[in-house]
């Protein structure tokens, strides 16, 4: 069974100063497993915006984000935490390797943040190596090129194997011929069954996907750049 | 590369091992606090412990000596400064005679000029085992036989060679027992009874020690003590005395007890603030600079809360790191404060001019687990505020960069 996510009138509200913005407006999306879409806008148009709504970082002010029909994501921080450690895999923006682990436990970390059995070792050399990093393991994030810091991340969203993925400009360091790589591997992911949620700037990434939205001040449009 | 599971503990230690100037300056900081109250605490308490044993040690209401003495006697019995100084024997019948007076007895000083056996000049006190009632109670305590012509009982810093004799002025004496540590300046005393003593004067006398020329040791002593009837005020038995005859200078053993006590009151108040005003500003330094430092973490933070981390979790991460830097630096203040304090104790104590008497075993080793306990408190203390402010639902810390 694949993921169902439903997101209907979202919105985030954000105060600059004394007055009231809605860094999101009235965002309705529907995502299915298996799906891959993109959203593309310019700086502060609120794409980061709406991935950390959907991954229960942020409290939209108004409106519903269902999973499978229930809308577990906006309810307690520990219920949250949960459901984003199995169910999405995040690719923030920008670094976001934790400088003092080395790649090996970057990757596994999202392992041990909640209750599992067993070792992931195995997993994380496979999507090291898959990724063409394996001989990195060992090495901290401050030795790491940009576009080798990028994949970690990328692997260390995908050690819990989530149902959703969100990547936040997951290729801005990479070269052509790596940013192709990764569509590949995105779109590999989403006909296993994933829905990629994906935000970016980057023209060369939008043949990929199923479905492009752009975003401007805040609200999602459906027809394609 | 370790497949050990990565738990908020391995977390912790990673955390705290990759930024190792931070980590070392706040363990430095929290080992001075451990090394503070560990030394504060073994000091305060020998203190008491040897104010206490010296009133138990006492065993006098009154002691008499002759006029102008009274810091002499002080000296010998607070800080070991050996003396002597002698009056007339029949003080001691004059004494007894006096109304409110229960029993007396008297003693008899002599000192040694430096001696192979001690560090420091040695204090004889001569008792008479007839009317003692301050010395003997200690003696049978190690020793249940009477003390012989010839014998001595020594003070706990007194050390006899390994077949138990000392020698003095030429002349070898058995050691007949040692006295358990009083921390006052009567362990550097050694007790005989009066016939030693002026066996021991004579000898002194042979070996020219020209100061005792004009005394009579039959007919002299240095001291009386004397116990009080029941029913009868110290002030008025005093008065007493002094009326009784001249020449004579009248202590109260309470009121010398005192003196050091408020001495001591003032030194322990003084410890305390000390030890107080520290660990206030230690923890206000700490709490600055753990949010200082997670105003700094921010994105690494967010990261974690990204990939599934409660703010339950993340609070949990920074109070271990917290305890794991004051469980450090606790436990080494603590140590090197032990290994310092414990093994000057006999100089702290001469350079007090106090009675100094270091806790056993158990004392000492309660006083490190409190110490360890309060620096390891500082952990959670110092880092609550800032635990409270990662645990809230929604991640402020945004994931932009370069904010
Ligand atoms: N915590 C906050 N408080 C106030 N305003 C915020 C906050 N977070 C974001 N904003 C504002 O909301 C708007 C949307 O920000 P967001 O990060 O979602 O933009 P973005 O589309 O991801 O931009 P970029 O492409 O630069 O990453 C911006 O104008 C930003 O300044
Ligand atoms: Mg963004």
């Amino acid at each position: 069974m694949t993921v169902h996510l439903e997101i209907k009138n979202l919105r985030k509200d954000y105060k600059r100063g004394e007055t009231v913005f809605s860094a999101v407006k009235d965002v309705n999306l529907e995502v299915n497993g298996g799906d891959f879409i993109s959203v593309v806008g310019h700086s502060g148009s609120g794409k980061s915006t709406l991935l950390n709504l959907i991954a229960g970082l942020l409290l939209p002010t108004s409106g519903e984000i269902l999973l499978d029909g229930e809308s577990a994501i906006i309810s307690s921080d520990d219920k949250a935490s949960r459901l984003r450690n199995t169910v999405i895999g995040h690719i923030p923006q920008g670094q976001s390797l934790l400088s003092n682990l080395t790649v090996f436990d970057n990757v596994r970390l999202p392992f041990y943040l909640s209750e599992r059995e067993g070792d992931p070792s195995a997993q994380v050399h496979e999507l090291l190596t898959g990724l063409g990093i394996g001989s990195l393991a060992g090495s901290y994030p401050n030795s790491l090129s940009g576009g080798e810091a990028r994949r970690v991340a990328i692997a260390r969203a995908l050690i819990n194997k989530p149902a959703i993925l969100l990547a936040d400009e997951p290729t801005s360091d990479l070269d052509a011929e790596n940013t192709d790589e990764i569509m590949l591997l995105f779109k590999r992911i989403a006909k296993e069954g994933t829905a990629v949620i994906m935000v970016t700037h980057d023209q060369r990434t939008l043949n990929a996907v199923d479905r492009s939205y752009t975003m401007e001040d805040g609200v999602l449009s459906n027809h394609s750049v | 590369m370790s497949n050990k599971p990565l738990t908020i503990w391995q977390l912790a230690v990673a955390n705290i091992k990759r930024k190792p100037l931070r980590t070392a300056g706040l363990i430095i900081i929290v080992a001075l606090v451990a090394f503070v109250l560990f030394a504060g605490g073994i000091l305060s308490v020998s203190l008491k412990n040897g104010l206490e044993s010296m009133k138990e040690r006492l065993g006098a209401d009154l002691l008499v000596v002759p006029v102008g003495y009274d810091e002499g006697v002080e000296g010998i019995i607070v800080k070991g400064e050996p003396a002597y100084f002698y009056f007339d024997k029949s003080v001691e019948t004059e004494l007894e005679k006096v109304e409110g007076v229960k029993s007396v007895s008297s003693q008899f000083y002599l000192t040694s000029l430096n001696q192979d056996c001690c560090s420091v000049p040695v204090q004889f006190i001569g008792f008479d085992p007839e009317t003692d009632f301050s010395i003997q109670p200690w003696i049978s305590e190690v020793y249940s036989k009477d003390i012989k012509d010839g014998e001595l009982i020594i003070g706990s810093d007194i050390t006899a060679d390994e077949n138990n004799r000392l020698k003095f002025f030429g002349e070898e004496y058995t050691v007949a027992a040692k006295l358990e540590e009083t921390g006052t300046g009567l362990d550097q005393a050694v007790y005989a009874n009066m016939n030693t003593l002026v066996h021991l004067f004579g000898a002194a006398k042979e070996k020219g020690l020209t100061f005792i020329d004009t005394i009579d040791p039959e007919s002299s002593v240095s001291s009386v003590l004397v116990r009080l009837e029941d029913g009868y005020d110290l002030d008025e038995v005093t008065h007493n005395i002094r009326a009784s005859s001249d020449g004579l200078q009248v202590i109260k053993t309470k009121s010398m007890v005192t003196g050091i006590a408020d001495d001591l009151d003032g030194l322990v108040s003084v410890i305390y603030v000390f030890a107080a005003l520290f660990l206030v500003v230690v923890l206000i330094m700490l709490v600055i600079v753990f949010s200082v430092t997670a105003n700094e973490r921010k994105k690494e933070f967010a990261t974690l809360r990204a990939l599934g981390a409660s703010g339950k979790k993340l609070a949990r991460l920074v109070i271990t790191e917290a305890l794991l830097i004051c469980g450090i630096g606790g436990s080494a203040g603590t140590i090197v404060s032990a290994v310092i304090v414990l093994s000057f104790s006999t100089y702290i104590g001469d350079r007090l001019g106090l009675p100094y008497l270091q806790p056993g075993i158990a004392g000492v080793f309660g006083i490190a687990l409190l110490a360890l306990a309060v620096s390891l408190g500082l952990g959670p203390l110092g880092s609550a505020y800032t635990a409270g402010r990662l645990n809230r639902r929604e991640v402020y810390l945004t994931m932009r960069e370069g904010e």
